[in-house]
């Protein structure tokens, strides 16, 4: 079932991101977005998100249901983990402290340290944990590993499937495509301002044995940008 | 299991479950990883999963439990004749690709002989 199908025009005052873009999104998909630099990723997210004055028409998700996480967020420095944490679970109804505070734990995040003492990598997992810790009906999420070691990115996947059940969808921005290509199902490829490809990640490996990744570098070496 | 990220993960976990029941690794009525749990041990989506459970149910090889989920058949019996369609299968894809070489049923013979180690 799609919870989104739309034609999509957008631009920024000197800017074209988006000329009568189709989209089109399932319900109960993780997908993957990818696209060059500048191409509209987070623009794109940003739409779905409502952050921009764009309507897109949502199906079975309510407004109020969306989890966003955008690539670049700052909260008071002056805060603790803890109270940032306690903060949202008063704010948020669909905010679960235990989810938080389990993978808080597997993070190996002290729940006491003042936000302003975490490094690029730790805030980047405490935006994440945030996102993910919203029992939400859509997960938009953007650009999640910069910073991010190894071992760490095997537990944003594991938070991922752990959230997952068929009325969840995700989408996901990312440059690095290999991190989290066997869990998404699916991969939407901004091409240029006129196409977005949604493409099944498992067919790409079945008919051109390439992964998505090395697919996508064989793709846009020869996409003229605009 | 070792996933190769250039190939179809479907076909590839199938053949991980199916293997595991054939070589015995997985003894029948044992009970299969739940959808999500399998999803997280191998990092992959949980409807590649199900979609892999449920093709290995249409053939046979293992049952869905209403409340307590997948288990690998119990038949000894029905698990040898699928084992023996599947070998004979992938062996008549083998034998297209021997006969498009136009290679002789002496020389492969040969080849096996020497590949298991015969004189």
């Amino acid at each position: 079932m799609e919870i989104i199908k739309d034609t999509i025009t957008f631009m920024y005052p000197n800017k074209l991101v988006f000329e009568n873009v189709e989209i089109k999104i399932n319900q109960g998909e993780i997908y993957l977005l990818i696209g060059r630099n500048g191409c509209g990723k987070s623009t794109l997210l940003r739409l779905l998100a409502k952050i921009e004055p764009y309507q897109f028409k949502l199906h079975l998700v309510n407004e109020k249901e969306i989890s966003y996480m955008p690539s670049d967020l700052v909260y008071y420095s002056y805060m603790k983990i803890i109270d940032l944490l306690k903060f949202y679970d008063d704010t948020h109804h669909n905010f679960s402290l235990d989810f938080a505070l389990k993978y808080l734990d597997e993070f190996k995040l002290n729940p006491k340290q003042k936000i302003k003492k975490l490094s690029m990598g730790e805030q980047k997992i405490l935006n994440y944990l945030i996102c993910l810790s919203k029992n939400a009906k859509l997960y938009l999420i953007d650009e999640p590993f910069p910073y991010v070691d190894l071992l760490n990115d095997e537990i944003f996947r594991n938070m991922i499937i752990n959230r997952y059940d068929e009325t969840k969808t995700f989408i996901i921005a990312t440059h690095q495509i290999n991190e989290f290509e066997k869990l998404a199902s699916y991969c939407l490829l901004i091409k240029g301002y006129k196409t977005i490809e949604c493409l099944s990640t498992d067919e790409i490996r079945s008919t051109v044995s390439l992964s998505v990744e090395d697919y996508f570098k064989e793709v846009m070496r020869y996409v003229k940008g605009d | 299991m070792k996933i190769d990220p250039n190939k179809s993960i479907f076909i590839q976990l199938a053949d991980y479950i199916r293997f595991d029941i054939y070589s015995g690794k997985r003894k029948p009525n044992s009970r299969l990883e739940s959808i999500r749990d399998m999803a997280i041990i191998l990092e992959v989506n949980p409807n590649t999963i199900k979609r892999v459970y449920q093709v290995l149910e249409e053939e046979g090889l293992i049952y869905c439990h209403s409340t307590l989920g997948y288990f690998v058949c119990p038949s000894e019996e029905v698990i040898q004749k699928n084992k023996q369609k599947y070998i004979s299968d992938r062996l008549k894809e083998f034998l297209t690709l021997l006969n498009n070489c136009n290679i002789t049923k002496a020389e492969i013979t040969k080849i096996i002989g020497e590949l298991y180690g015969d004189n």
